[in-house]
């Protein structure tokens, strides 16, 4: 059984119950003139059916398929992954973890440097080790929308601390 | 029929400024570019470039925007041809006789026949889309609130019916983009909803962040998680012998090119991921009524010729409900619809009289632009296929840069790249698990507007539900979305039975 499927099923589920918990906390109206908690509170259940629905159809297809829930042809209800890979590599991860650096850090250094290091970082992640290639790729890349966005289509871009 | 001649001349007239022809080309060009990478689509590519947009008077970044999406098509096939891996989802049948045409040397034949038969069903699906549109939205004027509803459920419904390969789960992704798209002012009475105090919440989602999370930064993720070997392969492209086809391969095409140019533009008008529906039918058309189907796969040029025609011209009638009812069927159409929104245009049934120069000016750029891609893909197309040598060590890097930028400089707001970030991560356990983007992203565009259409539907029947049985073009999408919804259930239950009656 793909319990991975199952936990998502069960997470959209979840989903469901605080939209509807949320939606109460607004007027839901009547049909005649319904509020704004209306629509919402009805989008929360349906998805809650919709997620119960599929939980069921994944529960009864791994428990029809016994043991080996892998060989399973797909069916309608969707095909199961290949569950030996694990979810996320450590390189993928890392890649992740230089995009959450950029956000925290635009604001800091502002747009050219935070695109510099953001590309040195991600090449390096990718296992791209020529570092005068990766440093003029990088350096180009950042001048290059730097002077696109600022000179050419006039978009402010973060200046960095030091402009302030 | 005289008068849309007079205004497709005028439209003529603004689609060819210097200005205007100049992002004409931008927009072919890099829809041609988003085509030939794999992993970046047009839903993406649009999204990424509506900031840049911003300087621009409504009809040239429509005619821009636009140009993205159709030059997306013609950029598909190169890989698919040369290297057996799609552009685009819409090129994926390309593959199956296009990479066998290029294993027997015939690569710039198939190339040529798919620049050709792309020319020639975009421009027919032009004309399609000059004559129908006008009677067309003359017709919707009837449509009230009612008709709205239904049909966008009725477009819901087919389009989770048709992408991925769970009804369930599309359904579901397209239920949280509209729960997603609550979030913000009540559209009816204006009060706040899930905001908490937060003015970022209170603008509601920004759309561009779903749409480069889910489809950008999602696929990117996906690529990374990879193994090492992958990422570090570049590819070989074939020799490009000559380009041009024989007069023998442009005779075998003549014919599927046409069909495919009519059945795709049939397929553009219903709701679902239009291109890629329309390359199945036209795969399967030809193969039906071939006189050698046994050459199918084996790298014969009608089961190129068809196809590729076929995605150009639904990729042409799609603009139709766009255009005509605001309402569009996919995402990449509803990308297109939000650009139009932030330009302060809004696309309906009154489009066409109250901005002929936009409408009729990006028609008449559409004409312009399959012209440019004609040009391009044909003598440009090693050019193009050289890009594929950079590897994807160096170009996913190069892909977060300008997501993170064209995010960046959508509000000025970093609470976007987080939300991008977010939803690319949600992306990325969503593509893992087999569910479909496509749903959400149009739920999230449309969502306003269903619920406006019915609570005011509601309204006008005090009520009364019978309010969408009781009009018949409102009673009949919901047939049809009913009939979409049953149609899986029903082939379930019958594999089911089968597969007892076979234990």
């Amino acid at each position: 059984m793909d319990k991975g499927e199952l936990s998502l099923a069960a997470i959209f589920f979840g989903v469901g119950g605080v939209v509807c918990l949320l939606s109460l906390t607004m007027p839901i109206g009547s049909l005649r003139m319904a509020g704004p908690g209306f629509f919402p509170f009805w989008l929360g259940v349906v998805l809650m059916a919709l997620a119960a629905l599929l939980f069921a159809q994944v529960w009864l297809r791994g428990r029809a398929a016994g043991r080996p829930a892998q060989t399973q042809p797909p069916l309608a209800g969707g095909q199961p992954a290949a569950p030996a890979e694990p979810l996320a590599s450590g390189q993928m991860l890392l890649f992740l973890g230089v995009l959450v650096a950029s956000a925290l850090l635009l604001g800091v250094l502002g747009y050219f440097l935070t695109t510099l290091l953001v590309m040195l970082s991600l090449l390096y992640v990718l296992g791209s080790r020529r570092w005068l290639l990766n440093l003029t790729l990088s350096l180009v890349t950042a001048a290059v929308t730097y002077l696109m966005f600022v000179i050419w289509l006039k978009i402010p871009l973060p200046a960095g601390f030091w402009a302030r | 029929m005289l008068e849309s001649l007079q205004a497709l001349s005028n439209g003529f007239s603004v689609a060819t400024t210097l200005h205007n022809l100049f992002y004409c080309l931008l927009g072919a060009v890099v829809g041609t570019l988003v085509g030939v990478l794999p992993g970046v689509g047009p839903i993406a590519g649009i999204a990424l470039l509506i900031p840049a947009t911003y300087g621009l008077e409504p009809t040239s970044a429509i005619i821009m925007l636009a140009g993205i999406y159709y030059g997306a098509m013609y950029g598909g096939s190169t890989t698919s041809i040369l290297l057996n891996v799609p552009g685009e989802t819409a090129s994926v049948i390309t593959c199956l006789d296009g990479y066998q045409m290029a294993q027997r040397g015939r690569a710039g034949a198939a190339l040529a026949t798919c620049a050709i038969g792309s020319f020639v069903a975009g421009t027919l699906g032009i004309v399609g889309l000059s004559l129908l549109a006008p009677p067309l939205a003359q017709a919707a004027l009837a449509f009230g609130p009612p008709e709205y509803f239904s049909l966008m459920a009725f477009g819901f419904i087919a389009l989770s019916n048709v992408t991925g390969t769970s009804l369930i789960k599309s359904l579901m992704m397209a239920v949280a983009g509209l729960a997603i798209g609550t979030i913000g002012l009540d559209p009816v009475t204006g009060e706040a909803r899930f905001a908490y105090g937060s003015d970022y919440l209170l603008g509601g989602i920004e759309f561009v962040a779903v749409a480069i999370g889910l489809f950008g930064i999602g696929e990117v993720l996906s690529n990374v998680n990879q193994p090492a070997e992958m990422l570090a392969q570049a590819v070989k492209i074939p020799r490009l012998r000559e380009l041009y086809p024989s007069g023998q391969d442009l005779k075998k095409s003549a014919l599927p090119i046409l069909r495919g140019s009519g059945v795709g533009f049939g397929v553009g008008l219903v709701p679902g991921p239009a291109p890629v529906i329309a390359t199945y039918s036209s795969y399967m058309i030809e193969r039906k009524i071939s006189k050698h189907p046994e050459q199918f796969g084996q790298g014969a040029i009608e089961g190129v010729a068809g196809p590729e025609s076929a995605n150009n011209a639904a990729c042409q009638s799609a603009f139709i409900p766009l255009f005509v009812l605001g309402i569009p069927f996919a995402p990449p159409t509803a990308i297109l619809l939000g650009a139009f929104l932030i330009h302060g245009v809004t696309p309906g049934p009154m489009l066409i009289s109250e901005h002929p120069n936009l409408f009729w000016g990006v028609i008449a750029s559409m004409y312009i632009g399959n012209f440019i891609l004609l040009v391009l893909n044909l003598p440009f197309v090693p050019l193009f296929a050289n890009i594929l040598r950079i590897p994807k060590k160096v170009l996913l890097p190069l892909v977060i840069v300008f997501c993170l930028t064209g995010m960046y400089t959508v509000n000025n707001s970093v609470f976007d790249i987080w939300m991008m970030i977010l939803f690319g991560v949600v992306g990325f356990l969503l593509r893992r698990w087999a569910y479909e983007g496509a749903p959400l992203l149009l739920a999230l565009v449309l969502g306003p507007k269903l619920e406006v259409a019915f609570r005011q539907s509601l309204m006008i029947s005090h009520g009364d539900f019978g309010v969408f049985v009781s009009r018949p073009v409102s009673l009949a999408f919901l047939l049809a979305a009913a009939a979409f919804l049953l149609l899986p259930l029903c082939k379930t239950c019958y594999q089911q039975l089968r597969r007892r009656a076979a234990e």
